[in-house]
Formats: C-alpha cells, sequence, structure tokens
C-alpha cells in the first residue's frame, strides 16, 4: 500500500469516527478542519486518539501534535504511530 | 464600611419532581400534588418510592459537551439558565469580577464517578477518559454555569450534606449585601438516584417503605405513621442582586431576601440536635431585624424520620411558639443538596403569591411534633410577609434564610396558573 493510500484510509476512518461519535456534519470534516472549530478541546481529542488506539489494535508512543491541530495532523500522528510499530 | 445593601430576588429556576419552571412548582404546590414516584431497579433489589424527574436532558446538550456533563451539571446548568433568563441576565461578562457562582451539592456527578468505578473493577479498566474527572468533580456543575454565562467573580461550591445550597445562597446574598458583588447566580442541584448511592441510605433505616396505595404519600413529615425520607432529585437556581442594581434596570422581584443564618450543632455526625437549630433560626432573625413575630410561615426542614423530625418540631417550638409551618418534601422529597434551594424558592413564592404551602399527607400530628402545622390542605389568599426556611446537614451544618415582602421594587406576576 502506497504512502498516500495508507493515509487516505486512515483519514477516512477519522472522519467516520468523528462523525460516528459527536454527530459531527461529514460536510464540514476535510483534511484542513480545525478541530478547535469543530468544537474538540484537547481532552476530547485526547480521548479520540485513545479510541483510535483501540480500534486500529495499537498502542501510540507518540502523541505529539502541534498547536490548533487540523484533521490532518491526526493522520499524519496515526501514519506516523503506525510506521514506527 | 458603606452601609449593608439589600439584596433582591429576580430570577429563579426549578428542574424538580414537582415542575419544571416556576408556573408548574407553584401549581403543585396549590395543588400538593405529589412529584414522589416508585422507583425500581430489580437487578439490585431495589423498589423504593423516589422524587424523579421522569425526562433526560441530555437532548438539551450537544455530544461534544455530554462527556463534560453528569446529569446533575445538566440540569444545573438548564436551571442556572431558566434563573438568568427570568431575571432578564442571560450573560453576566458586563459584571467582571461583580458576578458570582455560589453553588450547593452532596454528591455533584456521582454517576459518572460511580460508573467509572465500576469500570475499574468489574471492567478492569485502568485508565478512565480525560474527561471523566472534569464531569465528575464537585463544582463541575458551578463552573459550567460560569463558562456558558460568563460569571467572572468567585465560582464557589458549598457542600454541607442537606443545607448545602442553602449555605451558598447565604454566602452569596452576604457578598452582595457587603459590596463584594452586584449580582449572583445562587442555588443547587443532585442527581445521585442511582442505586449505589441509594445503597448508602439502605442500612441508615431513614428511607421509606411505598405507601401501599399511592406511592406519591410515602414521605409524611411530622405524622404518627411516618417512616424515613425520600431521596429525591433537582436543581434550583436564583438570581441574587443588589437592589439599587435592580432597581437601576426597572427589574421585577420577587421577593427580597432578608436575613442568613448558620450554625452548626458541634454534636454528632449523623444526628441533629435542637440547640443547634435554634441558633441557627435565632441568627437569621437577627439579620433580617425581625423577631419571631413577624415571621409568618417556616418551611421546615422535616424529612420524614422518626428522630429528625422531633428534633426540629422542639427547635421551631423554642424559637417561633406557633408560627404556621409546613414540611413540603410531603410532596417533593429531599433533594439533598438542592434542598435547600428548592425550599428557600417555595418560601419565596409563598411570600409573592400569599398562600401557606402544607405538609401532604398529615394526617395524625405526632404529638412530639406538636407545632402549628399547615396541614394537608394549602391555605391561599394568606398575606406573608417574611417567611424563614430552615435546612439541617448531617454533620451538624444549618441554615436558615429569610425571605420577605418588598414594598421598594415591582413585584413579579403572571406566572400564577390560578
Amino acid at each position: 500500500m502506497t504512502d498516500d493510500t495508507e493515509r487516505a484510509r486512515i483519514e477516512s476512518m477519522v472522519i467516520d469516527f468523528l462523525v460516528e461519535r459527536f454527530e459531527l456534519p461529514r460536510e464540514r470534516l476535510t483534511a484542513g478542519t480545525g478541530l478547535r472549530d469543530l468544537g474538540l478541546d484537547s481532552m476530547i481529542m485526547l480521548d479520540v486518539l485513545l479510541d483510535v488506539e483501540d480500534r486500529l489494535g495499537v498502542k501510540m508512543r507518540d502523541l505529539a501534535m502541534p498547536p490548533n491541530p487540523k484533521i490532518s495532523d491526526i493522520t499524519a500522528l496515526v501514519a506516523r504511530n503506525l510506521a514506527a510499530r | 464600611m458603606a452601609a449593608p445593601r439589600e439584596v433582591v430576588i429576580t430570577g429563579i429556576g426549578v428542574v424538580s419532581p414537582i415542575g419544571i419552571g416556576v408556573p408548574q412548582l407553584l401549581a403543585h404546590l396549590r395543588e400538593n400534588r405529589s412529584g414522589i414516584r416508585l422507583w425500581e431497579a430489580p437487578e439490585f433489589g431495589m423498589r423504593l418510592p423516589a422524587g424523579r424527574i421522569e425526562q433526560d436532558f441530555s437532548g438539551e446538550f450537544t455530544k461534544l459537551e455530554l462527556p463534560y456533563l453528569d446529569r446533575c451539571s445538566q440540569i444545573a446548568v438548564l436551571a442556572a439558565k431558566q434563573a438568568s433568563d427570568d431575571a432578564g441576565i442571560p450573560n453576566y461578562q458586563a459584571y467582571g469580577l461583580r458576578a458570582g457562582m455560589y453553588f450547593g451539592s452532596v454528591g455533584g456527578g456521582v454517576r459518572v464517578e460511580h460508573n467509572w468505578v465500576e469500570e475499574f473493577h468489574v471492567a478492569g479498566k485502568r485508565a478512565a477518559k480525560p474527561f471523566t474527572i472534569m464531569a465528575c468533580m464537585l463544582n463541575s456543575a458551578a463552573s459550567q454555569i460560569s463558562i456558558r454565562q460568563q460569571i467572572l467573580g468567585p465560582v464557589m461550591t458549598h457542600s454541607s450534606a442537606c443545607s448545602s445550597s442553602g449555605a451558598a445562597i447565604g454566602d452569596a446574598y452576604r457578598a452582595i449585601r457587603d459590596g463584594y458583588l452586584d449580582v449572583a447566580v445562587a442555588g443547587g442541584a443532585e442527581a445521585c438516584l442511582i442505586p449505589t448511592f441509594t445503597a448508602l441510605w439502605t442500612s441508615l433505616r431513614a428511607l421509606a417503605e411505598p405507601h401501599l396505595l399511592d406511592v406519591g404519600r410515602s414521605c409524611c413529615p411530622f405524622d404518627k405513621k411516618r417512616s424515613g425520607l425520600v431521596l429525591a432529585e433537582g436543581a434550583v437556581f436564583f438570581v441574587l442582586e443588589a437592589s439599587e442594581c435592580a432597581g437601576d434596570r426597572s427589574a421585577d422581584i420577587y421577593a427580597r431576601l432578608s436575613g442568613y443564618g448558620i450554625a452548626s450543632d458541634g454534636y454528632h455526625i449523623g444526628s441533629p440536635k435542637a440547640e443547634g437549630q435554634i441558633a441557627t433560626m435565632r441568627a437569621a432573625l437577627d439579620d433580617a431585624s425581625l423577631g419571631p413575630s413577624d415571621v409568618g410561615y417556616v418551611n421546615a426542614h422535616a424529612t420524614g424520620t422518626p428522630g429528625g423530625d422531633v428534633v426540629e418540631a422542639r427547635a421551631i417550638k423554642a424559637v417561633f411558639g406557633s408560627v404556621p409551618v409546613s414540611s413540603t418534601k410531603g410532596i417533593h422529597g429531599h433533594l439533598l443538596g438542592a434542598a435547600s434551594a428548592l425550599e428557600l424558592a417555595i418560601a419565596t413564592l409563598a411570600v409573592n403569591r400569599s398562600f401557606l404551602p402544607a405538609t401532604a399527607h398529615l394526617e395524625e400530628v405526632d404529638p412530639a411534633c406538636d407545632l402549628n402545622h399547615v396541614a394537608r390542605i394549602p391555605v391561599q389568599n394568606y398575606p406573608i410577609r417574611h417567611a424563614m426556611s430552615l435546612s439541617a446537614g448531617f454533620g451538624g451544618t444549618n441554615v436558615a434564610l429569610v425571605v420577605s415582602e418588598d414594598s421598594e421594587l415591582p413585584t413579579k406576576s403572571g406566572f400564577d396558573a390560578h
């Protein structure tokens, strides 16, 4: 699987998850959407990452994200941790 | 030191077993309609009368908000908003540090906390959700209200068992009276009707049995056949304001909050003492510059336990002699940390709408509780200039609050269905 395909798969999973869990409108969720703009604070974000861990069955050691992260930053974080396995 | 300022009630918000909002509360009181229902949790062998609000409030919040909101915070946020809208102050930002939030509760986010304990012990989880502590900490509801309504001065949480919200309201009143604040949202919330919390009470043998024919009649304060208290849930908040501030914005008022007394028994962790309650009521009268004969109605704490009601009756008699007394817990049960707030709202409406609320189901007065009871039927068209609400908590902290009619500012009306 190419890196781009893998990233697209992860991004789609993250977006599905956010829509399902918080009933967010899917059309608002793109790679460039800021999580704070969606109403997700740092604690909810942390919980989202823990749920992503459960879903993928991996323990993410690297949880570093930039300030005001975007959906693309979660995708990158997950991809980074999967690559480091 | 500047002269003490008068404190008035410009808003009331109610989410209770006897009504959501002031008009519903008033209708229940006027008709003495019970909000006590049967609560069954067969998997835990529980079948109890309870003051339950049969409504799920989670639909009022988004899924991003809900992780932070125990049911206690949900009903607190809704009741505080109701009170603020009633007062005409939906947002307090313009008051800066001169707006305060005073909150009382016993259990706070106990439902979330106990669920987590179960996950830890039964499901073997070793890390809670990141927001769990934010949802179950005792000051969670107070903080949620402060954040949502931009209350930027003191945001305080009081916990003195069944007098918690009374102490919160009393301290808010003092802060305004003494010039530290111009406005405060004050009250309490409790949402502890879960099996693990209820089971804390079972062994005390303090809970009432369900009435065989009508569960709504299970709580009988001052009656010979009383068998105990009925746990209940709810949230009640007031907007308290300096009279001059309410006048400046031409606000209508329910009544004036005119006195606050707080005193402790220093006696026993779970048994009340009349002397502490007497000192509390006298302190509140002194604070309001009133004598016992000035008070036209006392809303008693009386929970319907065999021992507690007798002690309180002795205390009320020692202070007042023959003042009209009722315990409205017969129809709403015991809201614990929100009890004082609900009962002060009832005393306020009694003054504002000129009626005496009754002790429901009081058919045969226990001779040891001999008082001037307003038994079974509320007395309509009964002007009351000053009313007192008394609360007594486990641990021995007692609170009395006095509400008085006010001739200076226009009185709220138009909320009475009758």
